[in-house]
């Protein structure tokens, strides 16, 4: 067959039901995703709303040039983002690896009803709204609650422990919050891996002598690598976002210091103060060092395993 | 399938769908008309903050609409109510009548934005009489610093004699450990007398019922009350040479931190005041472990029923007056009230049909107005005897008593509060029917006994901290933030010495975020505002 080079306009013409079709999604996307990006206006600005309406208020303020951001950087830029990294890296630490291990054991297991029990049984907590959970959490680490009694039986400990009073615990707790949460929906994406892997190479491994330790290190993972790779960038994507609703419904004015995260600072002071501008200058400083964190692991991973988002 | 019926079925698809958008855009612009007003004339939209259902058809609401021709719908928010209204800001998607917290500055923030619609000329021209003749001075005090114009109107207003704040005490524990005589007494307690007391229930009761026993509890945002500080006469500012200086930098402030730090190390404060909510402190209060635990005495009022029936007639917290070192009776300040009222109301500029929103303000501001929303309807829910005493019906009362929150949910009774008086209704009868049952209990009677003298006027000193968009603004909201961080920590200091170290770290922070020039701007408000109030 001959093969010509359609010029894009045929292109489009050939496959217009296929654009017709996206048209309302990215409409969507243009609405939702990039429209509000001209409230970023805000954080050069001093916007405050009058009667004149949101437009003429936004791009009619006054210019204060950098004067939010360097005002956030000299007094709380500091302690925000050492907790916000410190969360995320603890919760990285443990909610990225859970999930492999969990689709691992869970690949491992050959008797199918127990394995279907487990699995449902480890993403259930992924469907518990936060706000449940974290009165769970609250309940069960208060004065009285089952883990003092457990750890008071056990002899750990003679009195409670304020496990929300003082600040070294806070990290912990919501890095091990997240990952409970979390690790059984990923461990999903895991196991949809593990199932492509073709089952002849166990097939031969068994042949070879291969113990099950061998075929985990051997093939599964290797097998797996690419989803792993791409599940780390998106996560390192995600490592400015410490987590807001957990943040903010299990700190107390009392751990401030170590529970502030950009998320839930620039709440507090933008939406909860009515401060727009200065917390739109935070949110905007969030996502311009996201932005940067996620293009260094992509070229990261592009040169060391040659798998990359973009 | 071929290519024509693909094709067919696309262009099928395509339509529907593009039609059934169209259908939808279509009827939600016409909800939104409706909703505005711009159709409907007679309906007005109320956001009430503390509302927690966006149903407005109990007995009460229905004679409310039905006496003023209005139809009434609510809205609400069902988390933080500042959230919801900053963002209605923005967007200017605001209802018809907004309610605003008096201690917030979102109502200036809502007249600065051109959101709410002066009510002088209508004050002027008579079509608000009530407002004008209940109001009274408090119009004047309500205008706005920049025009002089009155945008809202405060609720719950001119309360000045209602008690709040206390060391609230198991008064069956109290006869135990001092006496009958001495619980019973009006003369407070000097604050040595009260951690003896703690000490000696400690020693007694190490354990109540398999539980450790609690000496003294409370919930964080009582220290934004400035209840615990009132013990020292402290004031939301302190006055020095007719100057405000911040709470903290008040000698008696520190006084008081070694008090609250000497309560901590001695174990007699609950270690988990600091996360303590209002829905944890209820049942630990109903619990027979807990003695005393310092906020407003009406926080006793369920525990109290529950106490009564599992432990016995005397189980009841009553409040009780504790003095700091080196303050007197008559010093302390443990009931901060405000004069202007604790909300302010506000027509805004979405309102179409403002005639409409007139009548339904003069209406619930007026007597029989205030009347119908905190006793119900006459005949039905209470009767005025020949000498106009109210009493409520029994059954009502029987109800109200065990489930006030329900009762005023199905009647309406209590549940809705706009543009209400704070004081008694008159001089013979209390304000509401919540306020005739208290009256009969025993936490109130000694409330209204041990408390007396301690009430003062927060109106002066509200919202004076400068906010909004500006550096002043952040640096004030700085100095909130650091002081109610570090307030646990001065209070569980191992050491006197170690909490003074630390307030003196904590004066230094604040001052480096700009102390000295957040209270310029404070004294600067507080003129305006004096000269405001003096000027007719």
């Amino acid at each position: 067959m001959k093969k010509t080079k359609a010029s894009p306009w045929l292109k489009i013409k050939k496959q217009r039901y296929l654009y017709f079709l996206m048209f309302p999604a990215l409409v969507c996307v243009i609405l939702f995703n990039y429209a509000p990006l001209t409230g970023l206006w805000m954080s050069v600005t001093n916007y405050t709303p009058t009667a004149q309406g949101y437009f003429k208020d936004l791009f009619g303020a006054p210019w204060v040039g950098a004067e939010w951001f360097q005002y956030f950087i000299e007094n709380d830029f500091l302690r925000v983002l050492k907790n916000t990294l410190g969360i995320s890296l603890l919760t990285l630490l443990f909610s990225f690896p859970a999930p492999i291990i969990l689709a691992v054991l869970i690949n491992e297991i050959k008797i199918k009803w127990i394995k279907k029990g487990v699995q449902t049984a480890s993403y259930l907590p992924y469907f518990i709204s936060w706000v449940i959970a974290a009165n769970m959490i609250l309940t069960m680490l208060s004065g009285n609650g089952i883990v003092n009694d457990l750890l008071k039986w056990l002899g750990v400990t003679e009195e409670s422990i304020l496990f929300f009073t003082e600040g070294k615990y806070f990290w912990w707790i919501v890095s091990f919050m997240s990952t409970w949460k979390v690790m059984g929906y990923n461990a999903i994406i895991f196991l949809a891996g593990i199932s492509g892997i073709s089952q002849e190479q166990y097939e031969a491994a068994e042949i070879d002598g291969c113990k099950r330790w061998q075929k985990i290190f051997y093939i599964t993972l290797p097998c797996i690598k690419p989803t792993i790779l791409i599940m780390l960038l998106l996560a390192v994507g995600n490592v400015l976002n410490a987590g807001f609703e957990q943040v903010v419904l299990l700190e107390n004015p009392a751990i401030y210091n170590v529970s502030d995260v950009l998320d839930t600072y620039s709440y507090r002071y933008g939406i909860g103060n009515g401060m727009y501008s200065y917390g739109t200058a935070v949110g905007m400083f969030r996502s311009l060092v996201t932005f940067v964190l996620v293009l260094a692991a992509n070229k990261v991973a592009r040169k060391t395993n040659d798998v990359s988002l973009f | 399938m071929s290519r024509k019926r693909l094709k067919r079925f696309l262009s099928g698809l395509l339509l529907t769908s593009m039609t059934a958008a169209l259908v939808a855009c279509n009827s939600e612009s016409g909800d939104k008309k409706s909703k505005k007003g711009e159709e409907k004339s007679g309906e007005i939209s109320i956001f009430e903050k503390n509302a927690r259902s966006e149903v407005f058809d109990d007995p009460v609401a229905k004679e409310i609409m039905k006496r003023t021709g209005v139809k009434v719908t609510v809205e609400t928010s069902p988390e933080d109510w500042k959230e919801k209204a900053t963002l209605a800001l923005t967007g200017r998607d605001y209802a018809d009548i907004v309610t605003f917290s008096s201690d917030s500055d979102l109502a200036q923030k809502y007249i600065d934005a051109g959101a709410l619609i002066p009510l002088n000329e209508y004050i002027d021209s008579g079509k608000l009489p009530n407002v004008k003749e209940r109001y009274g001075k408090y119009l004047n005090m309500t205008r706005n610093q920049k025009d002089k114009k009155n945008y809202y109107l405060p609720n719950w207003y001119g309360g000045l004699s209602s008690v709040a704040g206390a060391f609230n005490m198991r008064y069956d524990i109290m006869i135990e450990l001092v006496g009958k005589e001495r619980a019973d007494s009006e003369e407070p307690f000097t604050q040595d007398e009260m951690i003896k007391i703690l000490k000696d229930y400690k020693a007694k009761y190490p354990t109540v019922d398999g539980k450790p026993g609690v000496a003294l509890t409370m919930k964080p945002d009582v220290l934004d009350s400035s209840f615990p500080q009132g013990m020292y006469g402290l004031k939301s500012y302190y006055e020095k040479d007719g100057k405000l200086l911040h709470q903290t930098q008040d000698p008696r402030y520190l006084e008081w931190l070694k008090f609250m730090n000497l309560l901590s190390r001695e174990g007699l404060l609950d270690p988990e005041w600091v996360t303590m909510t209002y829905d944890q402190l209820q049942p630990k209060l109903s619990g027979s472990n807990v003695f005393g635990f310092i906020d407003a005495w009406w926080d006793s009022r369920q525990p109290n029923e529950v106490l009564k029936q599992d432990v016995g007639e005397n189980a009841q917290y009553v409040a009780y007056q504790v003095l700091g070192n080196g303050i007197k009776k008559g010093e302390t300040t443990y009931s901060g009230t405000n004069t202007l009222g604790w909300d302010f109301i506000g027509i805004t500029d979405n309102c179409k049909d403002v005639e409409g929103a007139l009548k339904l303000i003069d209406f619930l501001a007026s007597e029989e107005g205030n009347v119908l929303q905190f006793w119900g309807i006459e005949g039905e829910h209470y009767t005025v005897d020949a000498e106009g005493i109210f009493t409520p019906k029994e059954n009502i009362a029987e109800d109200y008593k065990k489930d006030s929150k329900g009762t005023a949910a199905k009647t309406g009774i209590g549940r809705w509060a706009w543009f209400v008086q704070g004081a008694g209704l008159d001089a013979k009868n209390p304000l509401r029917v919540l306020d005739w049952i208290d009256n009969q209990t025993m936490a109130k009677q000694v409330a209204d006994r041990n408390l007396a003298g301690t009430v003062y006027d927060t109106a002066p000193y509200n919202n004076l901290m400068p906010t909004g968009n500006t550096p002043e603004g952040l640096q004030a909201q700085k100095i909130k933030d650091i002081v109610k961080q570090t307030l646990p920590n001065l209070f569980n200091a191992k050491s006197e010495e170690e909490m003074v170290g630390l307030y003196e770290k904590m004066m230094e922070e604040l001052n480096q975020n700009g102390l000295e020039k957040v209270m310029e701007t404070v004294n600067k408000n507080y003129t305006e505002r004096m000269e405001l109030w003096e000027a007719k």
